[in-house]
């Protein structure tokens, strides 16, 4: 069903299993962490109230997903609609680093947005609050990573400490609305049009 | 002559005649020969005239030793308190006058009977063999008052005197019960609680009857006079036999009924028609003398005292009387609800039959561990059938988590059921060698091959990852040390395998899975390890899961390590407790459950389409509406099914619910009607208050620890019954159109397209099958890593 929720954004988290999105979910949204969230399986969101500049009220509902990658071929049906996409890696695991391009891919082949190009992505480092002798991925790698996907937003994280997990909430608040009204504008657009095309079905009958 | 003796209780009578002079006194021992099953064990009655002061002496003690078994007392702690019996006594008392021995095995039920609170009659007990070609046994009453064993567990518990509760009134034939109850199935029947079932059947425990019970009686009471008389034709007592043998069906019938009314109770007696041709014949001179004889003097003294016996007995028996009431009653207005919920509308072909409805109701017979001993020979070779056994787990489940230790062996098809002791042996040995040689291959394995160290690096990395997240609630996962105790206990602690309860010992605040989750979790705790992952595992047990996931990774190359497999075994190990035991069981039930991990999803897939159609059929109203809300896909259903329910329920309810969906009693795919009768359960408040797919997947979401499995168990089966019933119906009635159409009507008409008829479905034709559906993943390329 198509039934437009224009003050819904919806926000998908990605990224391999074990990065912690489902940690900053729920950082994000209760303001909590704990060491025990088993493996997702499946699909899950909570929602929150989010102000954005100061001025803008929305309900935002963020879907935390599955790492497992051969679990995404099924639970596809989550990602239409989306006005954000949050992609995580950890920064101490490279292996995570060099999923996200394929994550990305993944995102635009089966959420059918509208235009790719100019679709928001955030890109988020998690785990910053770990050791610096565990951290393998450089603040370079990953801001030439951000510059590359079309110069997206890059935050580093930690969801066990809290750092910069509501900044970078914000700025996926921001895009999301921004997108979000993107493509209620289009859809105003597209409506528009289709009442055209019926004008015209009108008039070619009245002429016949 | 190896048997020892685990029970003795003396001063136990038989009654010969009413004159108290006749009566016997004797003892009751059990012996057991270690060597044997406790189905083996032996009742022996034996007059203590038959014995010398030695012999006598030495059952004295024995009666004070073993002649009052402590209540929590478990066969085996009865077997190793057990010493040799002095033989003398058993050769001395062979064949003398009256004595007997019969086989636990061979008794078909046994009726306890308890004292009279004042006093006028002693407690006894009638063994009832199973042949009916055995001879007949006497009644055995209990002189509870020269009872030295009796008499001192009577002091202890009245020291303990406990006003409020409201259990059987002790004797000493309750002391008998404890020991047979740890060596036999004993099965209180529900028409009399004093009538007792051994070993019985699933078909004798659902449907033991009132018929039944007084079918029994009139066949057996030619056997035996309920006063344990010899018969004894010349006497004019017939009927008095007869009517103290009614006289306890009365009693029975009374304390049924006291939990009804008083008044109902006077009424249910004095309209009793022995009471009544009392009454009426009481100026009769011949009544009137034949009231004379004692015993009929007894008689009339248990109705004299009937009505202060009652109110005291009542006491015990009256939360007993009311549970049976309240089950009763519950029972009828649940199935009606169930008739209703399940029904349908329904012509009279698919409904359900009241025995079918029985049969799903009474799951009030759990598989104990004297039931499943009982199922086996001497060589350990199941002597019932398979159906037997897996109709017991299916309706009742395993009774303990300790007999599932063993049961899981045989349900997950490790041991073959037609086994002996000594192939299972065998077949331990085998699968401990096979066990190591694949364990001892990742251990030692190098790679030549980039990729493949990757790979293999990859899959190490995901299952630390997981089995560190993993039901971590759970006591034996709990704490990162070494020997998986908390640090700050004391080590010499002992810890048993499992705590009294047979309970897995969680933390009450288990929530595994949403917001709270955690929250009892002490951050400040030493096992707390930092966020980043970069622990090693030091738990004993996580380390068995662990190592256990790693070997059936190169056991099964190809599937590779899936989230969701940590959960499959977590119950398994901490049933099995063994690490061998436990990989080949997660290998049979992985077996079941490959389908769901595989790399392009089709089992699951194949499961959601059957979901969705079995819906369509079952729950159309419910399908019409999911439809409306985008959810027609039942993706919500995703992760109940690939895991089976073990993220909704709490870990001891799952191990309920898998060892019935093992059985295979229905289908071999039965998680779906499971999941039918979730969504069955809750189709109310989601047509009337969902309307959007992300709010039927969060109902789903946070279903968790809020269903209760039993009802949708008996939901699931109802569902199935009108499932298969609908099947056959439909295929019928194809039939009948074909014959109608003519011979062949697709010859002549093939451009009829075949209707839509569900049992065109492969998908549910399949669900009729019991054998199991595999699909294996495909040979792994170096690209398919995912």
């Amino acid at each position: 069903m198509s039934t437009r929720k224009k003050n819904i954004l919806k926000v998908i988290i990605l990224g391999d299993s074990g990065v912690g999105k489902t940690s900053l979910m729920h950082r994000y949204v209760n303001d909590k962490y704990s060491q025990q969230y088993k493996a997702t399986i499946g699909a899950d969101f909570l929602t929150k109230e989010v102000n954005i500049d100061s001025d803008k009220v929305a309900t935002m509902q963020v879907w935390d997903t599955a790492g497992q990658e051969r679990f995404q071929s099924l639970g596809v049906a989550f990602y239409r609609g989306a006005d954000c996409c949050v992609l995580v890696y950890d920064v101490t695991n490279t292996k995570s680093f060099q999923s996200i391009k394929s994550w990305r891919d993944e995102f635009l082949v089966h959420a059918n947005v509208s235009s790719p190009e100019t679709f928001p992505f955030v890109l988020l480092g998690n785990k910053i609050d770990a050791d610096d002798s565990k951290k393998v991925v450089s603040n370079k790698d990953a801001q030439d990573l951000a510059a590359s996907l079309g110069n997206i937003p890059l935050f580093f994280t930690s969801a066990k400490t809290a750092i910069n997990v509501d900044t970078a909430f914000q700025e996926i608040a921001r895009s999301a609305l921004q997108q979000n009204q993107n493509d209620a504008d289009a859809f105003e657009d597209d409506f528009n049009d289709a009442i055209n095309i019926q004008l015209d079905n009108d008039t070619n009958s009245c002429s016949c | 002559m190896f048997s020892k003796i685990i029970f003795c209780k003396s001063k136990v009578f038989i009654h010969p005649s009413s004159v108290a002079t006749d009566n016997v006194s004797g003892y009751i021992i059990i012996t057991i020969d270690p060597n044997q099953s406790h189905q083996d064990a032996l009742l022996y009655w034996f007059p203590e005239n038959s014995l010398n002061s030695r012999e006598l002496d030495w059952l004295n003690r024995a009666d004070l030793k073993y002649g009052k078994p402590s209540a929590s007392a478990t066969s085996t702690s009865l077997i190793s308190s057990a010493e040799s019996m002095d033989d003398s006594i058993l050769m001395d008392t062979k064949g003398t006058y009256l004595s007997f021995t019969v086989k636990m095995s061979s008794l078909y039920s046994m009726e306890f009977r308890p004292p009279s609170t004042s006093g006028w009659w002693h407690g006894s007990i009638i063994l009832h063999p199973r042949s009916s070609g055995l001879e007949t046994l006497p009644v055995l009453f209990f002189h509870d008052d020269v009872c030295p064993s009796t008499k001192l567990k009577q002091k202890a518990l009245q020291k303990n005197f406990d006003p409020f509760s409201a259990g059987d009134i002790y004797w000493g034939g309750i002391d008998l019960q404890i020991v047979m109850s740890q060596l036999v199935d004993l099965q209180r029947t529900q028409v009399d609680p004093n009538f007792w079932l051994i070993n019985a059947s699933l078909e004798a425990l659902r449907n033991f009857s009132n018929k039944d019970l007084k079918d029994f009686r009139t066949n057996t009471s030619e056997g035996y006079t309920a006063s344990g008389k010899p018969k004894d034709k010349k006497s004019s007592a017939g009927f008095w036999d007869k009517w103290e043998s009614t006289k306890w069906s009365i009693m029975s019938g009374i304390a049924t009924a006291t939990a009804k009314s008083e008044e109902y109770m006077t009424k249910l007696v004095n309209n009793h028609p022995a009471v009544k041709f009392v009454e009426r014949n009481n100026d009769n001179p011949y009544v009137r003398n034949l009231l004379k004889n004692p015993k009929v003097q007894e008689i009339q003294n248990d109705f004299d005292s009937a009505r202060i016996y009652l109110a005291k007995w009542s006491l015990g028996v009256k939360e007993e009387a009311n549970k049976y009431k309240l089950d009763n009653q519950l029972n009828e207005s649940y199935r009606r609800m169930l008739t209703n919920d399940l029904g349908f509308d329904v012509d009279a072909d698919s409904s359900f039959t009241e025995e079918e409805l029985n049969r799903v109701t009474q799951r009030n017979f759990p598989l104990t561990r004297q039931k499943w001993e009982s199922f086996f020979d001497s060589q350990g070779r199941l002597a019932v059938t398979t159906r037997e056994v897996k109709d017991f787990i299916f309706h009742g489940g395993v009774d303990t988590m300790e007999l599932r230790q063993e049961v899981w062996m045989f349900l997950l098809e490790i041991y073959p059921w037609d086994s002996s002791k000594d192939e299972r042996d065998q077949i331990d040995e085998t699968l401990k060698e096979v066990y190591n040689t694949h364990k001892f291959q990742w251990m030692t394995q190098t790679f030549e091959d980039d990729q493949e160290d990757d790979y293999w690096k990859d899959q190490l990395f995901r299952i630390d990852k997981d089995v560190k997240r993993n039901d971590r609630h759970v006591d034996i996962y709990k704490y990162n040390t070494v020997n998986g105790e908390p640090e700050d206990t004391q080590p010499s602690e002992p810890r048993q395998a499992f705590d009294q309860s047979g309970e897995p010992n969680i933390e009450q605040t288990e929530d595994n899975n949403n917001n709270e989750v955690g929250d009892h979790f002490d951050e400040d705790d030493d096992d707390i390890e930092s966020i980043d992952g970069h622990w090693s595992i030091k738990n004993p047990h996580l380390i068995i899961l662990a190592d256990i996931l790693k070997t059936y990774n190169v056991f099964n190359p190809n599937l590779g390590y899936v989230q969701g497999m940590t959960d499959l075994l977590s119950p398994i190990y901490y049933i099995v407790r063994d690490e061998v035991k436990a990989f080949w069981c997660f290998v049979h039930f992985m077996d079941k459950m490959e389908r769901n991990f595989l790399r392009d999803q089709s089992g699951i897939r194949d499961q959601m389409l059957t979901m969705t159609e079995l819906c369509q059929l079952m729950l159309p109203q419910l399908s019409d509406h999911l439809n409306k809300c985008d959810s027609s896909n039942l993706f919500f259903c995703f992760r109940m099914l690939l895991v089976w329910f073990k993220r909704e329920f709490k870990f001891e309810d799952i191990c309920g619910i898998w060892e019935i969906f093992w059985t295979d009693y229905y289908s071999s795919q039965f998680q779906l009607f499971f999941m039918l009768a979730i969504l069955q359960k809750n189709s109310e408040p989601i047509i009337n208050n969902l309307n959007q797919f992300d709010q039927v997947i969060k109902y789903f979401n946070d279903l968790h620890n809020t269903m209760d499995w039993r009802d949708l168990m008996i939901r699931s089966e109802l569902l199935f019954i009108r499932f298969e019933k609908l099947m056959s119906l439909m295929e019928r009635k194809e039939e009948l159109a074909r014959s109608d159409t003519g011979p062949s009507p697709d010859l002549t008409s093939g451009d009829t397209p075949t209707p839509q008829l569900p049992i065109h479905s492969k998908h549910l034709q399949l669900l009729l099958s019991k054998k199991m559906v595999i699909s294996k993943e495909q040979t792994r390329t170096l690209d398919s890593i995912r």
